[in-house]
């Protein structure tokens, strides 16, 4: 693939294979009756999805807890397209506003012969810009920080 | 917490300079006071006040005021925002690829390739 590239800690990526063709596994992610069938886990349920699936579209996903709170979160598409790839914000609503912060979800969808290979990256930086100015930085704290064993003993 | 684009920032900056990285390696390795920091360094005890000081406004150093001695330490509160939130991310989205499985599978299509 021309799009890998290695995420900047903190980053989390996850991959998983589908028995489905990538079209009905990007239709999952991309239709609103689909994905709220599979975002709300658990005891969570989703009541809400509106997606603009398209370059500089929103979308905002409403999530219910089991104690009746309910959760929002909302972002904007930076790439679409079907049915290889999907790149957009992602920001969970707080309750104050200053502790809101975007960050960057990217979906692949991986054609393996039929079956798809999903290969999902969150990251807390909202673009790829702010992840590379953020790059050098937080690759030294990591460094320097994770090898501290005393911090570690602080933790537990 | 360090959550926020302006304290990811301060941090950022702070650990952008060759002298203050120094001081976050040191204290690394344990408590300092402030005088014991200067005293490792071949610069002005102001001038190590300053770092100190911008090290501790981006989150990165905690001050502890015992009496006149000021002890400075490294904060885990930079690496626990950043677990704490992956931790976090991973169990929502774990969860949420295994509901689409079941959702794929209960698809006809998936039938017919079986």
């Amino acid at each position: 693939m021309n799009d890998t590239r290695t995420p900047v800690a903190p980053a989390l990526v996850l991959r998983r294979t589908y028995t489905a063709p990538r079209q009905r596994v990007f239709d999952a992610w991309t239709k609103p009756e689909l994905a709220m069938k599979f975002l709300g886990t658990g005891d969570v349920t989703v009541p809400e999805v509106r997606m603009e699936v398209r370059t500089g579209g929103s979308y905002n996903i409403v999530m219910r807890m089991p104690n009746g709170e309910l959760w929002n979160v909302r972002g904007t598409y930076r790439e679409v397209r079907p049915p290889q790839r999907l790149v957009m914000t992602w920001r969970w609503e707080e309750e104050k506003p200053e502790d809101e912060h975007d960050t960057l979800l990217t979906l692949e969808f991986n054609d393996l012969d039929g079956a798809t290979e999903l290969v999902l990256t969150h990251e807390q930086f909202a673009d790829e810009d702010s992840r590379d100015r953020h790059q050098e930085g937080w690759a030294k704290i990591m460094e320097q920080l994770a090898a501290l064993a005393y911090l570690e003993e602080r933790k537990k | 917490m360090v959550n926020t684009t302006g304290q990811l920032d301060a941090v950022f900056s702070a650990l952008g300079d060759p002298t203050r990285r120094q001081i976050v390696e040191r204290l690394a390795r344990g408590p300092l006071s402030v005088g014991q920091i200067a005293s490792r360094f071949s610069i002005s005890q102001p001038a190590i006040s300053r770092h100190v000081r911008v090290l501790e406004e981006s989150g990165l150093l905690e001050r502890h005021v015992l009496g006149r001695v000021h002890t400075c330490t490294l904060s885990p509160t930079v690496m626990k925002a950043a677990s704490g939130w992956l931790d976090k991310q991973r169990s929502f989205w774990t969860a949420a690829l295994d509901r689409l499985d079941d959702l794929l599978a209960e698809s006809p299509k998936r039938k017919k390739i079986r």
